[in-house]
Order: C-alpha cells, then structure tokens, then sequence
C-alpha cells in the first residue's frame, strides 16, 4: 500500500502549524481552537490540499499553544480556563520582577510533559491505552462527578486563620467555600443560557461558551489591572530558576497525572486535572506548580488530539481533535509514530521560541504601560467576542466577568467557574436538565 | 471502594450515583477537621511575631509611636516619619530619633541591619535628618539594659518572643493540668516570601530555642542574603517544667499556614501534640463504623436497594484514609473511646513523604482498575474481561485475577518496600545524632569539671 504521507510532508505541515501556534498563541484570549477555525474559515483551500498532513498541522499548532500561552498567562494575565490554577502564582512571579522566570519554569514542565506524552504513547501507550479506554469508559460521569464533589471539599480556606473568634474563623472559611459553591452554580446557569437559549447565532455555535471563557478568566484580570493601575517592574530576563530537582519531578509528576485524567475523560478539562494530579503528587510550591502546569497543559492539548491518531483506540476527546477529524482520521501505525515523534521536534522548537518571546515581551512591558497593554487587550478580548459571537455574546461576557470577580471577592477557585461546562452536561446525564431548563424558562 | 462492589459498579454504569457517597467518605476525615474543628478548636495563646497589614495581608503593619508598650516587645512592625536627630553614627551602628505625628522614638540599626537600612533609605541617615522626608523603618520594640524602649531595625521579628510564649504554655500546661493551645501566625512578607523559623525542644536543658530563618519561597526554596543577622537569629526561652517532643518532625513554620500546637501534661512531663485538632475521632475506625452505619440507614430510608453495599463500600473508603494516615509519622487516635490518644504512625518514607501518598492513591487506581476488570462480564453481560491473563498464560482464570493485581499494585509494593528502607535509615540517623549529642555533653561536662567553659 501506498504510503499516505512522507517525513517531508508530516515536517513542512507540522513545522508550519507550530510556527502559526507560537505566532499568534501568545496574544490573550486566543485558544488554539479559535485560530484553527479561523484558519479553516479564511483558507479553506490550503486545508484540503493535503487531508492527511491536516492532523500534524494541527498537531504542530495545539504544541506551539501549549509553549506559547505561556506568556499571556504569565504577562497579560490573560488565558482560557485550564490556566486558571497558575494565574496567580505567575502575577506573583511577575510582580517580583521574575516573569520570564515563570515561564521557564513552564517550560521545564512542558517540554518533559510533550516528551513523556511522546515516549509513553509510542510505547507502553501503544497498548495500555485501548485497555484503560475500554475499562473506565463506562464510568466517566461518575468520575466526573467525583472530582466536581472532591473539588469543593479539597477548597483550602485561605484567610480563616485570622479570625478573632471561632465563630468568624469559620464564617471566613465557609464564605470561601460557599462563595464556590455560588459560583459554581451562577457559571452553570450562565453555561445553559449559552448553549440552549438560541440567544446566540447558529453559525456562532461552536463558540459559544467564547465569551464565557473570556469573562470568567480573562476579563476580570484585565479590568482589575486597568482599575489598580497595576505596573510592572523590571523583569529579569536571564535564563535562570530557582527550583530544586525534586520540585521539577514532582510538578512534572503531577502535570503529568493530571493532564492525563484531563486528556482521556470528556468535560475534565487541563485545570481540573491539574488540581487532581497535585494532590496525588503531594506538590507543593510555587516553582512545582508552574511546572506541573506547563506539563499539564501540555498533556492536556496535545494528548487529546493525539488520541486521534492511535489506530486501535478510536476515541476523539478534544475541541481540536473534533475538528481535525470531521477532515480526516490517521488511520496506520505509521501515522501515529510520525506523530509522536513530531511532538518532541515541535516541543523543542516551541521551547527554544517561547523562551526568546518571554524576553522580548518582558522588555516590551519596561516601555510600554502595562495600563495601555491591558487595555489593549481589553479592546482585543471586546473584537474577538463580538467578531465570533456577535452583542449578545458581549452581554454573556459581561454576565460571566461578575461571576470571575465574585470569585476573586470570595477568594475562591476560578475553576468553579467550569460550572458553565460542566453543570448543563452533568444534568443531561443524570436528568436534571429538564429541571434547570424550566426553572431558567427556557423550556424542557 | 465502591469498586469492590459488582451492584454498585452497576449502579454507576446506570448513572446511578449514590456509590459516589463512598468517595465522599473516604475524604471526610480531613474534611471534618479542615473546615470545622480546626476554626473551633480553642486557643489560648496566639503568637503573632508579624501581625499583617489589614488591607494588604502582608507583614509588617505599620504601628505609631504612642502605641509602643513592652507588650509588643520583639514583634515586627514599620514606623513611618522623619528623621529628626542624628545621635550617633559609627561603622555598622546608627542611632536617631525618629518622628511620626504622634510622639518620637529612638531608632537603632546595627550590624547588617545598619547596612540593609542604609540600602533601603537610597541616602545617608544624616541627609534624611536634613531634608524632612518621611520614611519607613521595620523593626521591633527592644528594652535596654536601663529599661528605656527603644525601635530596633529588622526585617524579622526576634524570635525571643516565639520562644518565651511558647515556654509560657509549658509551664502553664503542667501547672492547670489541661491542655494549653498555641496558634503561630506565619509570616508573610511582600512578594508572596515567607519568613522562616523554626521551633526546637531542648528538653534536656529545659529550653525552648527558636531560630528565625530567611525568607524562602512558597516551595521553601530560600532567598540568599535574607538570614537575620547572628545577634537575633536565636532566641532562647526556659521552662520550669519537663517537656518532650512526640512528632518526630521539626516544627518549622514558613509558608501557608502557621501550626496550632497543643500541649498536654502526661505524667511528668509535658508532651507536644501537634495540631491537636486533628486525626482524632474523625480519623478513627470508630468513625468508620459510624460513617457507614449513617450513610447505610439515610440510604435505606431513601429506598436505595444497594444501601447495605454502599454502607459497607463507605465504612471502607473511611478507613482507606485513616490507614493510609497511619503510614506516616503522626498517626491518629484509631479506636475511641477505647484509645483517647494518638497511635504514632509506621513513619514510611520519611525523607519523601509524597511519594507514600502517591504509592498509596497508584493502590487506589489499581484496585479500581482490577475490579472493574474482573467485574466486567457482570456488569456488561456479553463483554469479555479487557485483561484476562489465563488467555496468554498457563494459569486459572482465578490465578490470572490474582497475577493482574498483583502487577497492577507493583509499583506501590516497590515504594513501600523503600518506605520501609528509609525509615530504617531515618531511625538509624536519628539514633546516631542523639549518641553524637550525648557524646558532645559528656565533654562539655568534663571541660566544666575542669575549669574550663
């Protein structure tokens, strides 16, 4: 049989998906899914020229993502919801003049978290992963379920300890914890407007959770910026962490779990998985945690599209790999082999790029206000929303922006706000969506 | 646990989710203790070396000269006004009058705190005298040998006043006979550093000896150039009455949250019981019983038809976590009321304690794996069993069961085993510091018997 594509073929598409990824990954708000329906929207011939090269284009782009959204996360403040768990410690990074070392940091994690992906697929993988799928695919709602009840319980009550008394030590730690439980639902109930009122265009659909993601994660971080003010200090941009070796193994661990568990079951998305894998890992500290992000996310994108490409398993998990495979689906061991090797190829690249991106964004912020930066993006994120889902996309951004700073008032998880996603899809399950939906009038 | 459980695994293929209360078991140990009785647990000492600025939840807060009194004495806080005298400039030493809108006081900077000042201020002390501008200086109140007050310049606070709080709720557990809780603040400092310190019980000399540390990140990685300089790196405090330490750990307190320290009168001695809200009842086999039993009867009167399962299913996801407690060092109070106090744990792995709790949740995931495997057929009637070993090997169906097991929980058994090797280590070194300590002391001694120091 005739071989269906050739290394030259799988490295010029490839290659050329990563560049664009690490291209245009880096502005904020722009999720590697976006840029490839834009890409299948504004260059449909360049899609269909080669059917089977499209999963390594795709392959190339979902890895310079993975690398390069980094630098919003960590400069901009600015990123989708699997980020939501390194906002924090990366501003910390960032107000201590240590951004480019956050990223670094991220790195680390991503590039072991692309090569164990690479390794561990194309060996133990090969054969582990159909028995895994065939075992648990039966329980994926109840272990969805189960990391949605562990989230709430595992929520660490951050200021409780400086209560006077019993009473308001406990009232502090219950406001966290109940703050959550509000946002996880208020994110739900928003999560049902945007997928079943019809307020959102049709051809909007497969963007339709856009502008929640974007209010919940990105916009309240922007306008907080704008309001504070806030500017940066001056980065130190040389190569250099402060980490122990121990730390890069157990945040790799960690990531590793976690966008693993995120990758194979539906609805988990990279942050749940991460908060998962900490816990089974033990991981503590700042530096751990970065690095188990970057491994996570990493694990997380590129493991799910990469699911697509084993020839025996036959699932599609993902947003990307949806769309790639309405195209084409590998289908031989060849493909999938070309595959895994890619990823380490384009995970080198990435790392090298993103690393000289850090330092030019990091001078980029010594001479430009980060108050015009910020409302640049806010113009950017206001585009992007209205471009892909028109003004009722923009009020569901702006309905879902309150609920991202109730979360930030109660000091608790932004990953409540997955509520949006992962409520509608719960209730389905267990037939409580009828419920919801009349109680909102929208029908049942 | 529920896994164990072929109804139950059936059930949740149903989407029937009441099996779910099993993993809520298995957490709610931690649970009970982390979000209740911690906050209600009663404490009679706060120690606060470093209280934060309200708004910011940094420290240090600021504090005006008429609020200075002896009771705040060692406790990092900033002043912020002027300088209004220069009284005394050396090498290494300063000393001024400093003055807010309230009052004056006499500030003194020495050794590298002297040096950190002069970086901090961008000009000499004299040049700030001149010029009228406000400034900030961290430190805390110190008391001269004539018992005047004065402001010495730090970036920490000393931590004699750790050390004597401590001592005090010693003393005072030994004289009421109850139990006397400490809570230690940590400290937090801008850009999310914590200040580092360490509590250690001298109990053969009847000291309580704390070391303030440098600031280390939320990792604990520490800041070079950030130690305290050596004349308030140590404060020493002394009891009046015997003391041991129980949980074999250093207390260091860094990043996160600072411990609540419990002490209690056992004999005659005082015994230390570290963060005494936690892992008593809630983390007993008792409880396990009881949890099961609860969520048994709510089932039943529920209707649920596999509530006995579940009870069964939840009574064991419990005491999953209190086992998998007792691994470590601090072990827990395992059958009340017929115990009231802790059983130390078995102390696996010391020096990687992480790991322990990975072996054990990669156990969890094994077990899982290997019931839903063997289950299958039961539960999918017309599925084979995705791993069935005795298609490949010479054996049972059984013995391939029980093979598959025993591979899918190799990698627990493997960090157990090291657990078990480091703990022998661990104790090993232990025993040798003690012999080394001992050893040091009889020297010492001789030297005394001689005239020496």
């Amino acid at each position: 049989m005739e071989a269906l594509i050739n290394p030259v073929e799988v490295l010029t598409w490839g290659l050329t998906g990563t560049f664009l990824g690490l291209l245009l990954s880096w502005i904020p708000g722009l999720h590697i899914f976006n840029l490839l329906v834009l890409v299948f929207a504004l260059a449909p011939g360049f899609i269909t020229s080669n059917i089977y090269a499209l999963p390594y284009f795709a392959l190339g782009a979902v890895v310079g993502f993975s690398f390069a959204s980094s630098i919003a996360s960590t400069y901009l403040s600015v990123s989708d919801e699997s980020m939501m768990l390194m906002l924090f410690p990366s501003q910390r990074y960032l107000l201590a003049g240590r951004g480019h070392r956050a990223v670094l940091l991220y790195l680390i994690g991503a590039l072991t978290g692309a090569v164990f992906l690479a390794v561990f697929m194309a060996t133990i993988g090969v054969y582990a992963m159909p028995v895994i799928y065939n075992l648990f695919s039966p329980y994926y709602w109840f272990i969805l379920l189960a990391i949605i009840v562990f989230m709430f319980m595992s929520e660490y009550p951050k200021e409780a300890d400086h209560g006077r008394t019993p009473r308001e030590k406990l009232w502090l730690a219950w406001r966290q914890v109940l703050g959550g439980v509000l946002v996880f639902f208020a994110s739900g109930i928003l999560g049902f407007i945007a997928s079943y009122s019809g307020l959102l265009r049709i051809e909007a659909a497969y963007a339709r959770l856009t502008p929640l993601f974007i209010g919940f994660f990105g916009f309240p971080w922007v306008l907080r910026n704008l309001i504070s003010r806030r500017s940066i200090p001056r980065q130190d941009t040389r190569d250099v962490v402060e980490t122990a070796p121990g730390a890069v193994v157990n945040g790799s661990a960690s990531g590793i779990i976690g966008g693993g568990i995120a990758a194979f079951f539906p609805i988990i998305t990279g942050g749940m998985g991460a908060l998962v894998g900490g816990h089974m890992a033990s991981s503590r500290g700042d530096d751990t945690f970065l690095i188990s992000q970057g491994a996570a996310r990493t694990v997380y994108y590129t493991g799910a599209l990469f699911f697509l490409f084993h020839p025996t398993m036959r699932i599609t998990r993902g947003s990307v790999a949806w769309l790639v495979g309405g195209v084409y689906t590998p289908k031989t061991w060849a493909e999938f082999y070309a595959g895994a090797a890619f990823i380490i190829l384009a995970a080198a690249v990435s790392f090298v790029i993103t690393l000289y991106l850090s330092k030019a964004v990091a001078r980029l912020l010594t001479r430009i206000s980060y108050v015009y930066i910020s409302a640049a993006t806010l113009v950017f994120l206001i585009s992007l929303v209205y471009y892909l889902t028109g003004p009722v996309g923009l009020v569901l951004m702006l309905a879902a922006t309150s609920v991202g700073f109730a979360a930030m008032v109660f000091n608790t998880r932004l990953s409540y706000c997955l509520g949006s996603l992962i409520l509608p899809v719960l209730a389905n399950t267990m037939g409580f969506a009828g419920f919801f939906l009349e109680l909102l009038g929208l029908g049942g | 646990m529920a896994m164990f459980f072929p109804p139950l695994l059936s059930d949740l293929v149903k989407g029937v989710m009441w099996p779910v209360l099993a993993g809520v078991s298995a957490y709610l140990p931690d649970f009970l203790d982390f979000k209740f009785k911690k906050f209600l647990w009663r404490v009679d000492y706060l120690v606060d070396p470093a209280p934060r600025d309200p708004l910011r939840k940094l420290s240090p807060r600021r504090i005006r000269v008429s609020e200075l009194s002896q009771g705040l004495r060692w406790r990092l806080y900033y002043l912020e006004g002027r300088v209004e005298d220069m009284l005394e400039e050396r090498e290494g030493y300063a000393r001024f009058k400093l003055a807010d809108d309230t009052g004056s006081v006499i500030v003194v900077a020495r050794d590298g705190d002297y040096e950190k000042l002069r970086r901090m201020l961008g000009s000499s002390i004299q040049e700030l005298a001149a010029s009228g501008k406000t400034v900030r200086i961290p430190g805390y109140l110190e008391v001269d040998e004539n018992g005047a007050i004065y402001w010495n310049v730090a970036d920490a606070p000393h931590s004699q006043y750790v050390a004597e709080a401590v001592a005090r709720a010693i003393d005072e557990a030994y004289e009421t006979g109850r139990m006397v809780t400490v809570k230690i603040h940590n400290i937090r400092m801008p850009g999310d550093f914590y200040r580092r310190f360490l509590i250690q019980y001298d109990s053969k000399n009847r000291r309580i000896i704390v070391h303030m540390g440098p600031l280390v990140s939320t990792g604990g990685l520490p800041l070079e150039g950030t130690e305290p300089p050596e004349y308030r790196r140590i404060g020493v405090a002394e009891t009046k009455h015997a003391f041991r330490k129980v949980y074999v750990r250093p207390t260091v307190i860094d990043a996160f949250s600072g411990p609540e320290i419990g002490y209690e009168k056992v004999g005659d001695v005082v015994e230390e019981v570290f963060i005494p809200w936690h892992r008593g009842f809630s983390h007993s086999l008792t409880a396990s019983v009881v949890i099961g039993g609860i969520i048994g009867l709510a089932t039943l009167a529920l209707g649920y038809a596999n509530w006995f399962y579940l009870a069964v299913a939840s009574m064991l996801g419990h005491a999953m976590h209190v086992l998998e407690d007792q691994l470590g060092f601090m072990g827990s109070v395992l059958f009340p009321p017929l115990t009231k106090r802790r059983i130390p744990g078995l102390m696996l792995g010391p020096s990687r304690q992480g790991l322990i709790n990975f072996a054990t949740n990669w156990l969890m995931l094994a077990l899982a794996a290997w019931n839903v495997n063997r289950f299958m057929p039961e539960i999918s009637p017309g599925m084979p069993k995705p791993i069935e070993l005795s298609n490949t090997l010479p054996v049972t169906p059984a013995a391939g069961d029980a093979l598959l097991l025993l591979l899918l929980a190799l990698p627990a058994i493997a960090i157990y085993a090291w657990g078990v090797l480091d703990r022998r280590r661990f104790l090993i070194k232990q025993k040798e510091r003690l012999e080394e300590e001992k050893a040091k002391e009889a020297v010492e001694e001789a030297y005394e018997e001689v005239g020496g120091y």
